[in-house]
């Protein structure tokens, strides 16, 4: 009697969690995806059932830094670029409202290549100043995928800063890591020249000859480097607005031991790999243990682009000295072999 | 080689369909060939405009272009498609005040412009305006055509 009484107890306590728990009633109900600012990525999803997430983004036009003393009136999702990072599961059911703005001056819209349906939202999304749109979609195909605006001129929403990534997470989610950071490079066309000071427009000539004045990570995000403690596992989210380029993305001093390449989440991961091909309207998710303490440059390796037109960005890595993997030698080498 | 051009035209915009993509060298300024698909084409045509000549309407319509629908961020203020904007775009975006378009347009096949866009460039707005606000433009729009074609005028307002 009393093992029944105390059976049925728990019982009632296990459906009353189930109610009062959020996470635990999420596959019945809807909840709203958490949105991170570059270099930041949501948490990882706990979830082991399909949700209704709702997802809401605002477009809106901004001035901001593109290099020391350069200014530059960026079209953004949430007033960055790339806009915020959108995490979902693979099953789970979309609602996506975009709002653009009253202050905008531009139509603006999305394409999001993870939905399927017809130009990825893009129709449905055409959206006037101080208007709300929306859709509902379902994620079918796990992958980091690429966002961008789709109003015409496509190019020049692109050319202005108007991208961001959406990782469909798969079922069983992706192998744990200690740290996993966002970035994404693009290309931008000003009028005046690489360096030249003050507010500068956009070039639409510049822009159809593909001769950008600048390349950028994380072109108008949360400032600051990427960090990681010596002996931890990194995951990179790259993606790539372009419009133009293409990159070669490389980490100084790192090698990755696993790279999704083209982002395709799913596929046998390539192992051991120097410089991965991201193509515009392309992501790829690269991984590596960091074992030495330093500095770790990120850059598209078509160099010009890093060391002139700005490609680079910092992993900083601290921890204790590794003389197993890195030491340098003093003297020309008098201290080796000690 | 015309012809070549047009069928790679058309494949491309039926594989890259998004509605609106402009296709550079695809048409003239001056090229006025049906923007809606034939198979929708009776049911553009068969629209009625439900406040022709109407001065509530065109007054509406008027400003709704350059305010909130933002129109004249590509066809400009005076309508004739000259905004600094439309030097991205190839075909320009339409001029209003040519004559030969406004003759061949009916009312329904502008109204299918705002709302479903053309795969040339015009955005799609039916997500964005109501209905009546895309007639009001319409409307605007033909008085755009009456205002710079005297010829025009005449015949329309009989
Ligand atoms: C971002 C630029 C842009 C904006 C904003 C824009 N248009 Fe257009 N529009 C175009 C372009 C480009 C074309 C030419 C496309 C073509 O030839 O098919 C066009 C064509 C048109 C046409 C002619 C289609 C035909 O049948 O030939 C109409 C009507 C039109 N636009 C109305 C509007 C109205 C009304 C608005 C505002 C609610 C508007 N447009 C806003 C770019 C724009
Ligand atoms: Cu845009």
């Amino acid at each position: 009697m009393r093992i029944r009484k105390a059976i049925s107890a728990a019982l009632a306590m296990t459906a009353l969690m189930f109610l009062a728990v959020p996470g635990n009633i999420m596959a019945a109900g809807e909840e709203k995806a958490v949105l991170t600012t570059a270099p930041q990525v949501p948490p990882a999803i706990k979830r082991t059932t399909p949700a209704k997430v709702l997802v809401e983004l605002e477009t809106t036009e901004v001035k901001g830094k593109l290099a020391d003393g350069v200014e530059y009136e960026f079209w953004t999702f949430n007033g960055t670029v790339p806009g915020p990072f959108i995490r979902v599961r693979a099953g789970d059911t979309v609602e996506f409202n975009l709002k653009n703005s009253a202050a905008s001056k531009n139509i603006h819209s999305i394409d999001l290549h993870s939905v399927t349906g017809p130009g990825g939202g893009a129709k449905a999304t055409q959206t006037i100043p101080g208007g709300k749109t929306g859709f509902l979609w379902k994620a079918l195909n796990p992958g980091i995928y690429i966002y961008h605006c789709a109003t015409s001129h496509i190019p020049t929403h692109i050319a202005n800063g108007m991208y961001g990534l959406i990782l469909v997470e798969p079922e069983k989610g992706l192998p744990k890591v200690d740290k996993e950071y966002y970035v994404v490079q693009g290309d931008f066309y000003t009028v005046g020249g690489t360096g030249d000071k003050g507010m500068q427009a956009f070039s639409l000539d510049k822009a159809k000859a593909e001769q950008p004045t600048y390349v950028k990570f994380n072109a108008l995000s949360t400032p600051g480097n990427l960090k990681a403690n010596v002996g931890e596992k990194v995951r990179l989210y790259v993606g790539n607005g372009g419009p133009n380029l293409t990159s070669a993305f490389h980490v100084i001093g790192e090698i990755f031991d696993v790279v999704y390449q083209q982002g395709a989440v799913g596929s046998e991961p390539a192992k051991n790999v120097q410089t991965t091909l991201i193509p515009p309207g392309g992501a790829a998710i690269v991984e590596f243990k960091v074992d030495v303490p330093g500095a770790y440059i990120l850059v598209d390796h078509a160099i010009f682009r890093a060391i002139d037109k700005g490609a680079v960005g910092i992993l900083e890595v601290t921890g204790n000295e590794n003389p197993q993997v890195f030491k340098p030698l003093k003297e020309g080498g008098k201290d080796a072999g000690h | 080689m015309g012809s070549w051009r047009v069928s790679v035209i058309l494949a491309l915009s039926t594989c890259l369909f998004y509605g609106f993509i402009p296709l550079a060298g695809a048409a003239e300024e001056t090229d006025v060939k049906p923007r809606v698909p034939s198979n929708k084409m009776e049911l553009a045509k068969g629209m009625a405009n439900p406040g022709s000549l109407d001065k509530g309407f065109i007054a509406a319509g008027k400003e709704i272009f350059s305010g909130k629908g933002r129109c004249v961020m590509c066809h400009g203020e005076t309508g004739k498609g000259d905004s600094p904007m439309a030097a991205a775009f190839n075909p320009k975006p339409r001029d209003f005040t040519n004559l030969q378009w406004q003759k061949v347009r009916t009312d329904g096949e502008i109204f299918w412009a705002i709302s479903e866009g053309t795969e040339y460039g015009m955005i799609p707005f039916g997500g964005s305006l109501s209905e009546k606000e895309r007639w009001q433009l319409v409307n605007y729009i033909r008085e755009i055509g009456r205002l710079s074609n005297p010829t025009l005028a005449k015949e329309q307002n009989n």
